[in-house]
């Protein structure tokens, strides 16, 4: 047969479908929800963006109100018969430890709308003072976790969980209902071969679908002013699209095969219950299974015995401390800082030391978890488009973990800042502020962000892959058919 | 004739493969779901039972200090598991585990421990899963038999259209509460391997989750009754659970936030410093607010020097900057929680169109892990709070050496302040919380028997098919 032939057929067959589908009410009925549903939660999605910027706008303002407060306390503090609790706001020591504390922030993208922050435990404002770094400690939420515990309707969702059982709705009886109805002997009984006809009835079907779906979500990596924003929207629509052709792919197995269009729907159903529910629980039973992190309860009593035994052996500690820092004990007496600071810094050293076994255990459980679930998420469609969406938006592991890297250094140089500062003199001056250690964030380059996405694009072009050829190897079965048919 | 039909209908489903496969995939998920969440919940609670006892014994273990300087070191509260709570984590799996308990400050709960994922706990399963199964084995109880045309048939022949219905609705009813017999009877091991089992509490969880499957069953069979085929029947069932077990509850979620707007924590958290600031610091006596009380107290006494009260004023004043600022405390919070119960409203209003929201309310208010058992418990966190502090502070102010410079005291005061104790809430507590949401089940299940008594009267005109017309 020639191509031309083969694409006339496929046309004819195309149109008609389209035909079809614009004159069914309850195919545009459910067309038109879904594109509106999907819109709807991008809307909400910049809303939320719009809320956690607001709130960090805020946070930044806070910090900036306490900056300008404790820098009138401070002239305070330096003037002739200030109290000793004025002196303290002039004291770089304190300032370090509490007045002059900042917040590390890390900004929201615009293409955060489309997926929401699922993740509790992920902290995108870090309060740095010169005492212990308290990265995995939580903050006082206000959310109502009644809200929380139902999930947010982001585009994330509508585009995962439900792109799929609309494409189940629209493609289930593609092949199956023309065999129910009968119709499927007289269309055997044509030239059109069984490829081109599934071709010809699925691929309008993907367009009017895909389309759609890939380009509003696309469109709002694209309109969101981020770094990277044409390669976010490339990585989402091409994601969308390719997420789109695996349910179609798979809709196309199920019509070659010999179940009829409720039992073909039935398939479906379960193949997307398997790699909606399924295939994440798995992965959870089995992280579970292997887990050998702290709890939570563990890190609270751990760290609880450290800051005790390291206040009740002060002494102790604090002949360490200076044993093993020589140069602030001259320095230090120099300067005329008082032991209870070098205490301070000694107790704080002594209260990681203590707990560094268990944070670096609770950070290699959270690393290799991230790895475990990202490897996990390549075994379903859904996931791996979620892990695309959550990539996109700036949610991965990868961009919370530079953010926590970049904290720590921040954390790092402001202590040292401090310390430095304390031992040069007990006093600052109002300019020296403005020379405190700022939290510095570059977001993640293009080609972190392409690789992030890699793996799980390919995943799902994979899922594409399989599924198309299998059905491609099932509809060759029908030929026999088809030939008995031509030669009739 | 009903039982008869029952008991055809639940052997046919029985021996029907599509059910055994299904049910089984359903059945292995709960029983994985809920033996690794009931293992997880055990050595959860066996930690927090372990570090409770730890943090305990260094309060006691704190050393002589001043009883102030005692209510700073403070201590922490862990956030007990309910018994159910492996069947229903709620919002306990990640809205904190412990909570510090200090002077001056309300505690906040510390992190939580795990990312939601409410679909992946035995309950989860039930409020989603359940209903997909019954809509995927039952679509076509009545359609099916329409679509074979012995629907008319049975009809023709003298069967009574609502016993064909009732018969069939029980048989579905019945072959999935069987296939879910193995589940329920884990559960209840579960739940009584630990001594003091709550009997009432999980009564109501399970008449929840059986009331919540009986009214899946009804509405499958009326939507099988009344439409003209079995795909259409299917079609229709996907479309119902779709729309309201997944989406609605997120609609409903983004509504209510969007109805009843909550303050961001930093906003709280600020607008709290702000009020705490016109108040003034109790260690700092100086400030407006605590120079008028020192001026009260010293006129009540008729004194002219805080020296000469018969109490010790400096622990007098800081417990009743302790008061001023817990008064700020359970006013801001106090209002932060009457708008999460304003939202759980708007949420309980999406309720009447899906079922999943009102057994998911339902479900956890009896597992004790809802937000208001949470509330709860910090509420019980803030009165012990407030009596570790009074307690202390008391002895700074009566204690006759408190005056004296390097005042201390030691585990015999420590001893005096206990620890923490929640009393769990009864289950009628709990139901009380949740009365809308039990009557919306109630009035859903009578509404599922209306759509039943629909089919059964669409089957009495028209037994056939439209192409057997």
């Amino acid at each position: 047969m020639t191509a031309p032939r083969t694409i006339g057929q496929f046309t004819t067959v195309a149109q008609h479908e389209v035909r079809e589908l614009l004159r069914s009410p309850a195919h545009v009925l459910l067309w038109i929800a879904f594109t509106a549903l999907l819109v709807f939660s991008a809307y909400a999605g910049r809303e939320r963006v719009a809320a956690a910027r607001a709130d960090l706008a805020l946070i930044e303002e806070l910090d900036q109100r306490t900056l300008d407060e404790n820098r009138e306390r401070l002239v305070t503090g330096l003037a002739e018969g200030a109290t000793f609790a004025e002196r303290l706001y002039a004291d770089p020591h304190w300032i370090g430890l509490r007045h002059g504390a900042r917040h590390a922030l890390l900004p929201e993208l615009g293409s955060g709308a489309l997926a929401a922050e699922d993740d509790v435990l992920a902290a995108d404002a870090v309060l740095v003072t010169s005492a212990a770094l308290e990265l995995a400690r939580g903050e006082t939420t206000t959310t109502n976790p009644t809200l929380v515990g139902a999930g947010a309707l982001d585009p994330a969702f509508v585009l995962a969980w439900l792109l799929p059982l609309v494409v189940l709705a629209f493609c289930y009886g593609a092949l199956t209902e023309e065999r129910e109805r009968g119709t499927a002997v007289l269309l055997f009984a044509t030239p059109v071969p069984v490829g081109t006809l599934l071709l010809g009835k699925l691929l309008p079907r993907l367009v009017l679908l895909g389309t759609p779906a890939a380009v509003v979500a696309g469109a709002v990596a694209a309109t969101s002013q981020d770094p990277d924003a044409l390669l976010r929207a490339a990585s989402t629509a091409g994601a969308v699209l390719v997420f789109t052709g695996v349910w179609v792919a798979a809709a196309a197995l199920v019509n070659v095969g010999r179940a009829g269009s409720a039992s073909a729907a039935l398939l479906l159903a379960g193949g997307w219950l398997v790699a909606t529910i399924g295939v994440p629980a798995a992965a959870d039973a089995a992280w579970a299974a292997v887990d050998d992190g702290p709890s939570a309860a563990l890190e609270v009593s751990v760290e609880r015995e450290a800051k005790h035994v390291a206040q009740s052996e002060r002494a102790a500690v604090l002949d360490d401390f200076m044993a093993d820092h020589p140069e602030l004990s001259t320095r230090a007496d120099a300067a005329g800082v008082a032991s209870y600071k070098r205490a301070v810094w000694a107790t704080q050293d002594r209260v990681e030391e203590l707990v560094a076994p268990i944070a670096e255990r609770r950070d290699r459980a959270r690393a290799e978890r991230a790895r475990f679930m990202a490897m996990a998420a390549l075994l379903s469609p859904v996931t791996a488009l979620e892990r695309v969406l959550d990539e996109v938006a700036g949610r991965g592991a990868a961009r919370r973990a530079r953010f926590e890297d970049a904290v720590r250094s921040h954390h790092e140089r402001w202590r040292t800042w401090f310390v430095e500062r304390t031992l040069a003199g007990d006093r600052m001056e109002p300019g020296e502020l403005d020379g405190v250690p700022r939290f510095r964030w570059e977001d993640e380059p293009s080609a972190a962000v392409a690789r992030h996405v890699a793996a799980p694009l390919a995943a799902l072009v994979v899922h594409a892959l399989l599924l198309a050829l299998l059905a491609a190897a099932r509809r060759s079965r029908f030929r026999p058919l088809e030939r008995a048919a031509d030669a009739d | 004739m009903i039982g008869a039909i029952a008991r055809h209908e639940l052997v046919r489903l029985a021996r029907d493969r599509r059910f055994r496969t299904l049910a089984g995939l359903l059945l292995v998920l709960l029983l994985a779901a809920m033996s690794s969440a009931w293992l997880d919940a055990t050595e959860r609670a066996d930690q927090r039972e372990a570090a409770s006892h730890a943090v305990h014994d260094t309060w006691l273990d704190q050393g002589e200090k001043n009883p102030h300087s005692a209510t700073h070191f403070g201590t922490w509260t862990f956030l007990p598991l309910s018994q159910l709570s492996f069947l229903d984590p709620g919002a306990t799996a990640y809205s904190g585990v412990a909570t510090f308990v200090e002077s001056h400050t309300r505690g906040a709960r510390s992190r939580g421990e795990t990312v939601p994922a409410p679909l992946r706990s035995p309950s989860g399963m039930a409020q989603v899963l359940l209903p997909l199964l019954i809509v995927l084995v039952g679509f076509d109880v009545l359609a099916g038999e329409r679509d074979r045309g012995t629907l008319a048939h049975l009809v023709g022949l003298g069967a009574n259209p609502r016993a064909l219905v009732v018969g069939k609705a029980l048989g579905l009813v019945a072959a999935v509460l069987l296939a879910l017999v193995p589940a329920a009877i884990a559960a209840a091991v579960l739940l009584l391997l630990p001594p003091g089992a709550d009997t009432l509490r999980s009564l109501g969880f399970g008449a929840a989750q059986l009331a919540h499957a009986v009214l899946w069953c009804l509405v499958v069979v009326g939507l099988s009754g009344l439409m003209p085929t079995a795909r259409a029947s299917l079609v229709a069932g996907l479309a119902l659970w779709g729309v309201t077990a997944l989406l609605v509850p997120r609609l409903a979620a983004d509504a209510a936030s969007r109805a009843v707007p909550l303050p961001s924590p930093r906003a709280l958290a600020a607008s709290v410093a702000a009020e705490l600031s016109e108040i003034g610091s109790a260690h700092d006596p100086t400030s407006p607010a605590y120079a008028e009380l020192k001026a009260q107290v010293l006129a009540e006494h008729a004194v002219d020097d805080v020296a000469d009260l018969p109490f010790n004023f400096a622990g007098w004043v800081l417990q009743r900057g302790e008061e001023l600022e817990s008064a700020v405390y359970a006013k801001s919070y106090g209002d932060l929680d009457e708008r999460h119960a304003t939202q759980e409203d708007v949420l309980d209003g999406f309720a009447w169109i899906s079922p999943r929201i009102a057994l998911g309310r339902t479900s956890a208010s009896m597992a004790g892990t809802d937000r208001r058992h949470l509330a709860d418990w910090d509420a019980s966190v803030e009165t012990f709070r407030a009596h570790m502090v009074r307690t202390l502070n008391d002895v700074l102010t009566y204690d006759e050496r408190a005056s004296e410079p390097g005042f201390a005291v030691g585990r015999e005061t420590w001893e005096q302040v206990g620890t923490h104790r929640y009393v769990p809430r009864s289950a009628g507590w709990a139901l009380a919380g949740v009365r809308t949401s039990a009557l919306q089940i109630a009035v859903q299940l009578l509404l599922a028997l209306a759509l039943v008594g629909l089919a059964a009267d669409r089957i009495a005109r028209r037994p056939g098919s439209r192409s057997d017309r």
